[in-house]
């Protein structure tokens, strides 16, 4: 599935960097293969992807993508935005049986992105006081 | 209300203690003392690298339980229960028969330096013992409640930085624990390597309500491989999320639920 490749864990890893909001959309909009496959031999298909609904209130504008059907079940993603910069990403529907390969690192980048920089704490295999010292050491020379 | 932060070196690790409180100064610095205690008391009595620890007289046979302080009997018996619960998988007992209980000594130690805390009204507050981290029912700053869940790397390594952020506010959970490889480097993980035939777990993190159980747990998944994911799934009262070797990353569906609550 050439979409999967989108939100593997591994490209966030090999990237050193924090999920862009257009590769969680981008990867959460494109989570089915089975949708680029049906468009492709299908042109009914591109039925699916008729205007989203959007409801535009108190400035922020939350569009809600269309249920898709996929071998994983319903999957369904809603997006919120704020002065044009996105603030919110929610699966609407569950992903039923069967997705926990789609739908964990789907749910992970999402995450991080809507709270990655508002943490109180990291949990971690146990540290020493030694990797401690040099991780706050490195944090300090980065605000330096 | 005045912020405070505390950091304590026991145990070869760092307890960092931050929150909340309106006690004064003094008070506060006696209150934070007192809860550190059953830390430096656990690792005189617990610690195998002091060889006059009486655990370490116990693995030499110079003392019998019954001869140790009463706490090595009430931590013996809890290992024996944990044990049973976790299908054998978290054992406090070595090959040799050695009783090495460093797997619970450190969070069981940290559920008793809360418990001073909170018993002096200290209500508003976290605890990260060495990466494992407890959240009190009454945090009062929404970020206190996101928790980062490291990437599998040691945090003194370049590219340290989070997988994956889980807010625990509105969850029964108040303790997340982490198990794996990553800050004692006896894998090198490599997500890139497509050779690693069959993918081995390389980190597990466990939500649950109090700190020991998210610890024994992680540690126990982290001893079983890639089955203890459908154990976990199980058990009720805990959620789990793995990382593989591969890359892959895969969770009890309790944890899918937890990560769309925290969107």
């Amino acid at each position: 599935m050439p979409s999967s490749k989108l939100f593997t864990f591994q490209q966030s890893v090999a990237g050193r960097r924090r999920y862009k909001t257009s590769t969680i959309v981008i990867a959460s909009l494109s989570l089915l293969g089975a949708v680029g496959i049906d468009l492709w031999l299908n042109p009914n298909a591109l039925a699916m992807f008729a205007p989203t609904n959007t409801v535009i209130q108190g400035g922020i504008t939350t569009a809600t993508g269309l249920s898709i059907e996929s071998g994983y079940g319903p999957v369904q993603v809603q997006i919120e935005s704020e002065n044009g910069k996105l603030t919110k990403i929610e699966m609407v529907r569950a992903i039923s049986t069967g997705g926990r390969d789609q739908a964990f690192p789907i749910l992970i980048a999402a995450a991080l992105e809507a709270n990655g920089s508002n943490i109180g704490n990291v949990s971690q295999a146990t540290y020493t006081s030694d990797a401690f010292l040099k991780s706050l050491d490195s944090a300090i020379a980065k605000i330096q | 209300m005045a912020a405070f932060e505390h950091v304590e070196e026991c145990m070869g690790t760092v307890f960092v203690f931050q929150g909340r409180s309106d006690l004064d100064e003094s008070e506060l610095q006696k209150l934070l003392v007192a809860a550190c205690e059953p830390l430096h008391e656990a690792d005189r009595v617990f610690s195998r690298y002091k060889p006059e620890s009486p655990i370490s007289r116990l693995a030499r046979g110079e003392l019998s339980v019954a001869s140790c302080p009463p706490s090595v009997e009430a931590v013996w018996e809890l290992c024996e229960q944990w044990e049973k619960t976790t299908g054998g998988y978290f054992s406090a007992f070595q090959l040799d028969h050695t009783f090495d209980p460093s797997g619970l000594v450190k969070t069981w130690a940290a559920q008793q330096a809360i418990a001073v805390l909170l018993r002096g009204g200290v209500r508003d507050f976290s605890l990260n013992s060495g990466g494992d981290i407890w959240l009190s029912d009454d945090l009062s700053e929404d970020d206190d409640w996101k928790v980062g869940i490291a990437l599998p790397v040691t945090i003194a390594a370049p590219g340290a930085g989070v997988l994956t952020v889980v807010d625990l506010k509105n969850t029964d959970f108040r303790s997340i624990a982490t198990s794996g490889t990553a800050e004692r480097g006896e894998h090198i993980w490599n997500p890139q390597n497509a050779s690693i035939a069959q993918s081995e777990i390389v980190q597990v993190t466990v939500l649950a309500r109090d700190l020991v159980t998210a610890d024994v747990w992680a540690t126990a998944a982290f001893a079983e491989g890639p089955s203890a994911l459908n154990r976990l799934g199980r058990e009720p009262g805990i959620e789990a999320l793995f990382v593989f070797s591969d890359g892959r990353v895969d969770g009890t569906d309790g944890f899918a639920e937890v990560l769309r609550g925290s969107l």
